[in-house]
């Protein structure tokens, strides 16, 4: 199949926001220095998170109510998909994503004509990983079963740092669970099970300059074993 | 009065007092008429289900269990049916809700930039 070749034009980031208005602006910073075209999703956000999206000139979808992670990615899918995009990387708005590091997904796309490439945080190097046992065993399951739906070698099958191309980009614009972990890590299982190409390539997480992380390690244990136990029955969302 | 008079009295009761409760809740509007329709049916069951328990007394002796434990797996089963339902309900709103608020974010995405073409 003829791929469109990807480049910065044919590329949008999308930006998902709940309540990120003081580390976003950092990062639309980033973004508007390396001319990238962005489109930012206040997924419900009570805060100034979407005018200062506005401010810095970004389209932004200023959902109504929230509809998680995974809703927000879709909706920024949907307008990609309206205006044409190729492809798209999400982008956390908190700042840990290394936006030096777009150029080299979109590169790893064109040269292994690749559906998905990952940012992994720890590509095959788990005692980088800055996180207690629990989590860490979570994510090695999670990671072994996601190479196995993928046939590709996946360290990190949580990493939100990622690129979709179409025509996978088009599936999940009408398809995306929205669930817990149904963006990173079920999209992955779903996107392999469909037979689309996904590959990881080692990018770096920066920490959180402002804000902490919402998830207790109890609540992240309960929704692995649950989003778990979903890839293994087979009821992730079909592409 | 004997034991088959008082599961008859007691079930009718109860299936007069839920029709009773779901009427009113449907005459408040807290109930739409598809669903009012669903629980007074189940009601209306609740209400002839003691009168029924000598007719199901062959098939409970076949089983080998009381007509009242028969009786109330019925219930269980039809409210079981009735929660499968209501989830299925639930998830078709869900997304339905998901893609009304994606259509209205890039409606106001579309109106925003009408509207900044227009003061240019």
């Amino acid at each position: 199949m003829t791929r469109h070749h990807l480049d910065k034009e044919s590329v949008l980031i999308v930006v998902p926001a709940l309540n990120e208005a003081d580390s976003i602006s950092e990062v639309l910073r980033s973004l508007t220095s390396n001319k990238f075209a962005a489109v930012v999703i206040s997924d419900g956000s009570i805060d100034a998170t979407a005018t200062i999206a506005r401010e810095h000139g970004f389209a932004v979808l200023d959902l109504a109510i929230n509809l998680g992670v995974g809703g927000a990615l879709r909706a920024g899918f949907q307008h990609a998909c309206r205006h044409g995009f190729e492809a798209v990387i999400q982008v956390d708005a908190d700042g840990q994503h290394p936006i030096d590091h777009i150029e080299k997904l979109i590169a790893a796309a064109n040269d292994f004509n690749a559906d998905m490439v990952i940012g992994s945080r720890f590509a095959n190097d788990f005692t980088s990983m800055h996180v207690n046992g629990v989590r860490r065993l979570t994510m090695r399951v999670l990671a072994w079963s996601a190479s196995r739906a993928t046939k590709s070698a996946i360290s990190d099958s949580t990493s939100g740092f990622r690129l979709i191309r179409q025509p996978l980009l088009e599936r999940f614009s009408h398809t995306f669970a929205s669930n817990y972990l149904g963006d990173t890590y079920e999209a992955l299982i779903a996107a392999g099970r469909a037979g689309f190409t996904v590959i990881e390539i080692p990018a770096p997480i920066i920490d959180r300059a402002v804000g902490e992380s919402t998830s207790s390690t109890m609540q992240s244990f309960l929704q692995t074993v649950k989003v778990f136990t979903v890839a293994l029955l087979q009821l992730h969302t079909r592409i | 009065m004997d034991k088959n008079t008082i599961q008859i009295l007691f079930c009718t009761c109860i299936g007069l007092i839920a029709t009773f409760g779901i009427y009113r809740l449907a005459r408040r509007g807290l109930l739409s008429f598809r669903y009012t329709v669903g629980w007074l049916v189940l009601s209306t069951i609740g209400v002839v289900a003691g009168v029924a328990i000598p007719i199901i007394a062959p098939l409970a002796r076949f089983l080998a269990i009381t007509p009242a434990a028969l009786l109330a797996i019925g219930g269980v089963l039809l409210l079981v049916i009735i929660c499968l339902q209501l989830s299925i309900s639930i998830s078709g709103l869900h997304e339905r809700q998901r893609r009304l608020t994606e259509e209205l974010a890039h409606l106001r995405l579309s109106v925003d930039n009408l509207e900044r073409s227009n003061q240019k």
